[in-house]
């Protein structure tokens, strides 16, 4: 059957509508920077942007990511996951590691292991989670649990690019493993409008050493 | 300054020396031994503060490693992570016991709260004393500090370092109670007093701990407010009529508050030894000064014994009595002087002699003659020549002159006799009024005695024609000479001898003498005298008189003189 070229434009149009539909309003993408109070780039900071009108949806189904053990240290340095989220962590160490936090959104421990974990971690509490390594004490990592779809990690020019932003009011905040000042302090609210946006951060950091343990040479 | 007897003077001298050196070593000696055992005490005392720092440095480092594990431990974090504040309370209270500590306590990172603490009483109720310990842990690079901290008034020597889990949740503090027996302790290997106070930088201190007698240290607070007190410098501080030499050393500083360690050692109790040795000294000087005094006793009384028997031999020989001595042993200068006084006594004793035997006109040779040879005073039967004077007209002079101008002129004409039989050698026996016996070859002997005589006559004669006496008075003497034995010696008794002559030929010449006035001679000579005199002289033999134990009289000669009534002989030059 011949399928009229009409056809073809009435299903992209209701193709582009529902496209449309599925989407609170438009989208837009919001560029962050993160300066430090020197004026240089910070990486590792995890940006968040909370819709004004509460929290997103948990996704149905849960995310597993890997934060993995290698060559004495854990890989990536700072995580940003979705509240929800379900972490797998290896050991490619030759090593045995003993993986810990006690950190109030993430009590857990993952005894003496090698290669696979005894168990997967669930993430289900927001706020910031420190790793550590019972048996080596530099073996230091940060897990920053957030509540909301939009959020990421800065990279090594301190910047981040949240794309497919609905446009609306964002309470916007960062953190950072040597953030000075509570997380509330870093809260700006950005009116995220069609097309492209950005945002400016400065924030005070404290010196690697209070954050990042420096390895054995 | 004048002395009333030798000793005294050497006394003074002798023991104002000893005490001079003796004083001066003392006063040497104690500053000596002074400013040692201040220079002792000083490093004793500096030592001691090294070693305190050292003792606290080292407890300090060992809890500090303690606390390093507790923060590792695993079970502990699980501890914190309960927040359970018994759970956390025996578990620190546990671990106290496991490292000796006296107090563990955790504090929240901020150093705002204490969270857990195994303090007995209220003192876990704050964390402020805990702040500044805090404070420089969180600036320091390791993120550890140390430092004193007061709980409810007592002193603890903590230590911090964070709990990590992984990275500081909290800090541990851990510490050891600064009290008593530390002190104790440190006393033992020091021997310096060690007290422990808080000074709040306006002079007032507050003690802890003291190793101090409980008056003493009752006392020192207050002791040590009293002014600006030095720093790691030592300096004496009274306690109790106590002299204490005492070095505060600061251990901590918090505002303006300091705690202190203050280190005392009895300055009277390090100078004991050296008291001792002063005391030594000044008994010493005890014994130097009596013995000094004996000495110069002895020195002195070697000089003025001598003296003394000196001054009462010269007084005895002063009354009279030549024949003492003085005895000594010595041979130095007193000894010598005692010789020269002896030599001196005997030399008086002499002339005394010579006095007494032969009056005063005794020619030096003769005298000396005589002392050389005592025997020649001896009684002998003698040839010797005796010649007589005899002053012309003496009575009549008598009665024409006053008394006392009579003795004037009899003493200068025997003056001027005695003179001229001194240079011919005669000794004057004797003065009989205006008459003179002189002999010649006794006592003294003379081999040309009778020539000597003749001369001594001529001169006599020659003189007195040309010399006037007072009042222009002119004087003759009449003179006879005989020569023979004599019997010479002394007569006499006790006391009162003289040296006279004796026999036959001393009256005839007496009698040759009177026979002058008969032939208006001047000289007249015995047959014996001529005989022994020579063919040199012009004689003139002018009669015979007889003489005992001659059968026939002996000639008598007269010797012409110039200017004299002579006979008819011309007068003969004089020799």
């Amino acid at each position: 059957m011949r399928i009229p070229h009409g056809a073809y434009l009435l299903g992209a149009v209701i193709w582009g509508l529902s496209a449309g539909f599925s989407l609170p309003g438009r989208a837009a993408t919001l560029d962050v920077t993160v300066l430090d109070q020197k004026g240089r780039p910070v990486p590792h900071t995890v940006v968040q942007a909370l819709p004004a009108g509460g929290r997103g949806a948990l996704p149905e189904k849960p995310d597993t990511i890997v934060i993995e053990q290698k060559a004495m240290k854990f890989h990536p340095f700072v995580t940003a996951l979705r509240r929800g989220t379900i972490v797998r962590f290896p050991n490619n160490d030759r090593v045995a590691h003993h993986v810990y936090s006690f950190s109030p959104a993430k009590v857990f421990e993952l005894p003496l292991y090698k290669g696979e974990p005894p168990i997967l971690v669930e993430f289900d509490v927001a706020g910031p989670v420190t790793l550590g390594c019972n048996i080596h004490d530099w073996m230091v990592a940060y897990i920053y649990v957030v509540d909301t779809p939009h959020f990421g990690t800065t990279d090594a020019k301190g910047r981040l690019r949240l794309t497919d932003v609905p446009i609306g009011v964002y309470g916007l905040e960062v953190w950072h493993p040597g953030l000075k000042g509570s997380l509330k302090s870093t809260r700006r609210t950005v009116d995220v409008a069609d097309g492209a946006n950005a945002a400016e951060f400065k924030i005070q950091v404290r010196a690697e050493r209070f954050w990042r343990p420096r390895p054995p040479i | 300054m004048r002395f009333r007897s030798f000793r005294s003077r050497i006394l003074f001298y002798l023991l104002g020396l000893v005490a001079l050196i003796q004083g001066g070593v003392l006063l040497v000696v104690d500053v000596a031994n002074s400013l040692n055992a201040r220079r002792l005490i000083d490093q004793g005392l500096e030592v001691t503060a090294r070693q305190f720092q050292a003792r606290i440095e080292t407890r300090s480092h060992e809890l500090t490693v303690a606390a390093r594990l507790l923060s590792g431990d695993f079970a502990f974090k699980q501890v914190f992570a309960t927040g359970d504040t018994g759970t956390m309370r025996s578990a620190l209270e546990n671990q106290r016991r496991r490292i000796g500590a006296d107090a563990l306590v955790l504090i929240s990172a901020d150093g705002a709260g204490i969270m857990a603490h195994t303090l007995t009483k209220a003192g876990g109720a704050s964390a402020e004393p805990f702040a500044l310990l805090i404070d420089r842990a969180a600036e320091a690079d390791e993120a550890e500090a140390s430092g004193f901290v007061l709980l409810n008034g007592i002193p603890f020597r903590m230590v911090t370092v964070p709990l990590l889990a992984p990275l500081p949740v909290a800090w541990i503090v851990v510490g050891f109670q600064v009290d008593d027996p530390f002190a104790d302790a440190l006393k033992e290997d020091s021997l310096s007093e060690v007290s422990l106070l808080l000074s709040d930088g306006r002079g007032n201190w507050s003690d802890f701990a003291s190793t101090l007698p409980f008056e003493l240290r009752q006392l020192l607070p207050s002791a040590l407010g009293i002014g600006q007190r030095p720093l790691d410098r030592s300096f004496t501080l009274e306690l109790a009529g106590g002299d204490y030499v005492t070095l505060i050393t600061e251990l901590d500083r918090r505002d303006g508050s300091a705690f202190s360690a203050v280190l005392q050692r009895s300055r009277d109790e390090a100078l004991a030894p050296f008291s001792r040795l002063r005391l030594t000294l000044f008994v010493l000087t005890v014994v130097a000064l009596a013995v000094s005094l004996l000495l110069g006793h002895i020195i002195a009384r070697s000089v003025s014994r001598p003296v003394h028997r000196l001054a009462a031999t010269a007084e005895q020989i002063e009354k009279g009595d030549y024949s003492q001595r003085v005895e000594t042993r010595q041979v130095d200068e007193m000894g010598q002087l005692a010789a020269s006084f002896n030599r001196m006594a005997a030399g008086l004793k002499e002339r005394e002699f010579i006095r007494e035997t032969f009056g005063k006109y005794v020619p030096e040779s003769v005298a000396a003659a005589i002392l050389r040879d005592r025997s020649a005073l001896a009684p002998e039967s003698r040839m010797a020549t005796v010649l007589f004077t005899d002053l012309q007209g003496f009575t009549s002079l008598c009665e024409t002159m006053a008394p006392e101008q009579v003795v004037t002129l009899l003493n200068q004409y025997f003056s001027l006799l005695v003179g001229i039989i001194d240079r011919h050698g005669g000794v004057v026996n004797q003065f009989q009024g205006d008459a003179m016996l002189v002999t010649y070859n006794v006592p003294v002997s003379d081999p040309d005695h009778a020539l000597s005589a003749l001369r001594t006559a001529l001169e006599i004669e020659r003189v007195l024609e040309g010399h006037r006496f007072d009042g222009g008075r002119k004087l003759v003497t009449r003179v006879g000479i005989n020569s023979g034995t004599v019997v010479a010696g002394s007569v006499g008794a006790g006391d009162r001898l003289s040296y006279t002559v004796h026999g036959d030929t001393v009256n005839l010449a007496a009698r040759l003498e009177a026979l002058n006035k008969e032939f208006a001679t001047r000289i007249l000579i015995s047959e014996s005298t001529r005989q022994l005199i020579g063919d040199d002289f012009d004689l003139e033999e002018i009669g015979e008189i007889p003489i005992r134990g001659r059968s026939s009289p002996v000639p008598v000669y007269s010797v012409p003189v110039a200017g004299a009534e002579n006979t008819k002989r011309r007068a003969i030059p004089f020799p």
